[in-house]
């Protein structure tokens, strides 16, 4: 018993490490990738050699190497330092698009799943119907009457994407519900909303942390894909889809122009899927254990 | 006594995890002789369950890893058989029930296509007389109406009767062996009293020899004709079901059928068993049960245990089977 | 029975259906139903225990979530010192969630697994008002050691406990709101033998020492027996008989109450050689038998079983459904 006693304090001491060190290597090498695009996006100033807007009319279409690492574009601007403005864009994007949602998409399954009845049934014949279609015709759709612009790209998305998490967590909340802590919690008078919002949601996130970090990787190249469309983030922003867009007429003579913002989209999304990888499999073997 | 039918010795089983190696059998060594029922009685961890699988080589390797000078199945080493020999003997001589009837089943096939298949398989029948015998069979472990419900699916059947039919499917290779792991508990007490019932015709039509897994007494006491009393891993006690009941020689076996709340007297309070099972992964030393005995000495808690052959075809593990009687005085007093 | 009834609970029907879908509350209508509790009465003095038997399908589990209010009764009444739930003003429903409380059956579902153990027993006595803030942290450590955990259990979180201690957990948060009267589904089924007979023995130094009333919901007779003053044998969501504890083991007068005591196995030095005691299986509650519920299984069942539904006084407080309860039993 002593010798337990005593690993719990040495284990104690540091719980960083500790929690480091449970991690598995996909979640390692997702988190250390996202790490970098996050430190590349806020240190943007400092590290990029170029204004990510000047354009250099003597050096058109540069091919990689010194001292434009990425090569430069059709005006000349650096495509490095554009790559990495345009990861603080991109990045912004991604967590608004995603966690704003997610935020009252999980809340609004949470009650569904928990109350049942009227308000579930309503709710999930306006899910249905919103996952009818395909989501980025409903989005164009939306900007076609909005008009084009972020800010119009967000306020659809809001509109919209909340209902997977919905989905999510009213699945997870129909299971939760009938486990016996949340009667018990019920039989101690706790009312609804806390027995929903402090008992239930916490146990029905798991799903959609881990489905958020793959959705992160979808909305960026959704919004890659409306700038790409003239829909989203307009010129000379460098959002790494437009900045794909405008390398789009030139691939045969520049296959950097388009390629480079190509490889930061790439490498987000590996990093963001190694970490959903990850997290699905701790979530589950916790939620393993505990059963 | 002849050849025994299955004959276990030293056997032992290992889960390899991040946290280091785990044995959940240890040194393990009892027969089972044709025709008879030997029940394994312990509670959960005590590796009561694994020891069936380790006999069917069900345990997935790595992470188990298991040694033993022998386990032979009518002479044959069970341990040094191709796979293919080995799914030979799975199903045809050596059968298993498991637990929960709901999950044995597949719940997308009919429930006679799943007696039938091991028909076909093991006994090359056709289809047409495999049906025939399934439903023979159904018949035969309590199936009312069965020629009518051979193409019902599990879900239109009560766990009772999904019993019935796992037991059937064992049944359909003629088994010499059958493992029966906790057949009863996920059942109410009537179905458990049919089942068991049925267990035992079955038993005495075709003579095959049974082993019971139980965490009940009692389940035992009735079934059994031999009985291995298992805790963390290792047999504490082996013996002759009415010898072990009535006279256990280990102070957890004592215990245990002490910590029974009875039909016929009602008890003030139970007797129980102090503290926790121990966890696996960190035994002490010495004899396992030691922390919670209460006849433990200093020796208990240093010397590795052994189980020791005793007059009349007992044995037990414990140092000082002698002090159990003490228990008895105590309890009297 | 010279104590005051605790618990009246008289003529209960609970009744099960399937959700209505969007399409049936549109249209307005009803999915069929199926009863699971069907006209059950039951008293419990205060003080006492009162174990409820069955088994699976019963409508034991049923009854002890409708004396919580947990599902809506479709007839009948449950009055908790005199009071229906519905009765009261939002301060005597408060009051009467702080006096009734219940013990669950499955220790891994029964703890929040986020919450540490001792924030989930302060979170009880805080919303509940039950201690001043400054004395919540002893008052935690007083219910842990009431239920014979030790204090280091207030950091741990549920899946670093043992099934026995998450069941002493779960009824230190029980207790956290000082109940006089406690349900508990099936509190012993879910552990080993070795730690039932623990928490079998904690649940009566409890009853003693703080006065609790329980309605004790099990199946396993043995475990019932051990544990009330009085039984309820059910079937089907009908009591097929009651009476004080002793009397209904020692001379049960309906067949069914017989048929499980045969079931149970016993300790014996011989190995058993008889058949099954009871043929068949507990009909659906979608088809319930005419008369008599049990006379589909019943050795003895008559023609008139099969009409006229059954209910005999046998003794005192000792009552049996069944029409031959009050002749004597052919050996």
């Amino acid at each position: 018993m002593a010798a337990v006693a005593e690993e719990r304090q040495t284990t104690r001491r540091n719980p960083l490490l500790r929690e480091l060190g449970s991690w598995s290597s996909s979640l390692k090498c997702g988190a250390a990738i996202t790490l970098l695009i996050v430190l590349a996006a806020v240190f943007a100033p400092w590290i990029a050699p170029y204004d990510p807007n000047a354009q250099d009319f003597e050096a058109l279409l540069m091919p990689p190497g010194w001292p434009h690492l990425f090569g430069t574009d059709s005006l000349g601007r650096d495509i490095f330092s554009r790559v990495l403005y345009g990861a603080r864009i991109d990045l912004v994007i991604g967590f608004f698009t995603t966690y704003v949602p997610m935020t009252y998409g999980v809340v609004l399954g949470a009650y569904a799943g928990y109350k049942g009845g009227w308000f579930d049934a309503v709710l999930m014949r306006i899910i249905d119907v919103a996952m009818a279609f395909p989501f980025l015709v409903l989005i164009i759709v939306i900007l076609a009457i909005l008009g084009p612009g972020i800010q119009n790209i967000y306020i659809s998305v809001f509109i919209l994407a909340w209902t997977m998490y919905a989905r999510l967590a009213r699945a997870e909340m129909l299971v939760e519900r009938t486990k016996d802590y949340m009667t018990a919690v019920k039989v101690l008078g706790f009312p609804q909303r806390r027995i929903i919002l402090r008992h239930g949601l916490p146990n029905v996130i798991n799903s959609s942390i881990v489905f958020s970090a793959s959705d992160f990787v979808l909305n960026i190249l959704l919004v890659s894909g409306l700038s790409f469309l003239g829909l989203g983030v307009q010129p000379p922003l460098p959002e790494w889809g437009a900045m794909i867009a405008e390398g789009r007429d030139f691939i045969r003579d520049a296959w950097w122009m388009a390629t480079m913002p190509g490889f930061a989209i790439l490498a987000t999304g590996v990093g963001l899927a190694l970490i959903g990888d990850g997290l699905a499999q701790r979530l589950g073997e916790r939620h393993h254990t505990t059963v | 006594m002849t050849q025994p039918l299955l004959a276990i010795e030293d056997l032992t089983v290992g889960f390899h995890t991040p946290h280091g190696s785990v044995l959940a059998n240890k040194h393990l060594t009892l027969t089972v002789a044709a025709g008879e029922t030997l029940g394994i009685v312990g509670e959960s961890g005590s590796g009561k369950s694994v020891l069936c699988r380790a006999i069917l080589r069900l345990l997935p390797s790595p992470p188990a890893e298991i040694t033993a000078k022998s386990l032979a199945f009518a002479g044959r080493d069970l341990l040094k058989l191709k796979p293919a020999e080995m799914r030979k003997i799975r199903g045809q001589d050596i059968a298993m029930v498991f637990q929960n009837p709901m999950t044995s089943l597949n719940p997308v096939w009919p429930i006679g296509d799943q007696v039938s298949e091991g028909l076909r398989i093991h006994r090359g029948l056709g289809r047409a007389a495999a049906r025939q015998v399934a439903i023979d069979i159904l018949k035969r472990v309590g199936i009312p109406s069965a020629a009518l419900r051979v193409d019902d699916y599990p879900y239109q059947w009560s766990g009772g009767m999904m019993q019935r039919a796992v037991i059937a499917m064992a049944m359909t290779g003629q088994p010499k062996l059958l493992l029966a792991d906790e057949p009863t508990t996920a059942l109410d007490v009537t179905i458990q009293d049919q089942i068991l019932s049925l267990l035992m015709e079955l038993q005495r039509e075709t003579g095959m020899a049974i082993i019971l897994v139980s965490h009940d007494m009692s389940v035992v006491s009735e079934t059994c004709d031999r009985v291995a009393v298992m805790y963390a891993g290792s047999i504490v006690e082996l013996g002759v079901a009415a010898d072990i009941l009535s006279a256990p020689l280990h102070p957890y076996t004592w215990s245990l059928l002490r910590s029974i709340p009875h039909l016929d007297a009602p008890t003030g309070r139970l007797a129980t068993i102090g503290g926790q099972p121990p966890d696996l992964a960190r035994l002490e030393p010495g004899c396992p049960f030691a922390p919670r005995c209460p006849v433990a000495s200093a020796e208990c808690r240093a010397l590795p245990i052994a189980l020791k052959t005793l007059p009349g075809d007992r044995a037990t593990a414990c140092h000082f089977p002698e002090r159990v009687a003490q228990l008895d005085q105590r309890a009297a007093s | 029975m010279s104590a005051a009834p605790s618990l009246v609970v008289e003529d209960l029907v609970v009744e099960f259906a399937k959700p209505r879908s969007l399409a049936d509350m549109v249209t307005g209508t009803h999915p069929p139903t199926v009863r699971a509790v069907d006209g059950v009465s039951l008293t419990v003095a205060a003080g006492q225990t009162l174990g409820l038997v069955g088994e699976s399908g019963s409508g034991k589990s049923t009854i002890g979530k409708a004396i919580l209010g947990l599902n809506r009764p479709a007839r009948g009444s449950i009055r908790f010192e005199g009071k229906a739930f519905a009765e009261r003003d939002p301060a005597g429903q408060a009051e009467f969630r702080r006096r009734v409380q219940m013990v669950f059956q499955d220790p891994y579902s029964s703890l929040n697994p986020r919450l540490r153990i001792g924030s989930a027993i302060a979170e009880v006595l805080r919303f509940h008002g039950i201690v001043p803030e400054q004395e919540i942290a002893g008052e935690v450590l007083r219910l842990l050691s009431l239920v014979g955990l030790p204090g280091a259990m207030v950091e741990r979180r549920p899946r670093e406990l043992s099934g026995g201690q998450r069941q002493r957990a779960g009824l230190a948060r029980a207790l956290a709101v000082r109940p006089t009267f406690l349900v508990l589904d099936e509190p012993v089924a879910a552990l080993d033998v070795s730690i039932q007979a623990q928490v079998l023995n904690l649940l009566g130094d409890l009853r003693r020492e703080l006065g609790l009333t329980m309605l004790f919901v099990a199946h396993e007779l043995g475990v019932v027996r051990h544990m009330s003053d009085r039984l309820a044998v059910m079937y089907l969501g009908q009591i097929m008989e009651s009476g004080p504890s002793d009397a209904v083991f020692r001379d049960p007068r309906h067949p069914y109450t017989r048929a499980l005591l045969s079931a149970v196995p016993k300790m014996t030095t011989v190995k058993r050689q008889r058949a099954a005691v009871t043929q068949g299986e507990i009909p659906s509650p979608l088809n319930i038998p005419s008369g008599c519920r049990f006379r589909t299984r019943c050795p003895m069942a008559q023609p008139v079983c099969e009409t006229v539904p059954p209910e005999v006084t046998v003794g005192p407080g000792h009552v049996a459904r069944c029409h031959f309860a009050a002749t004597p039993i052919n050996p």
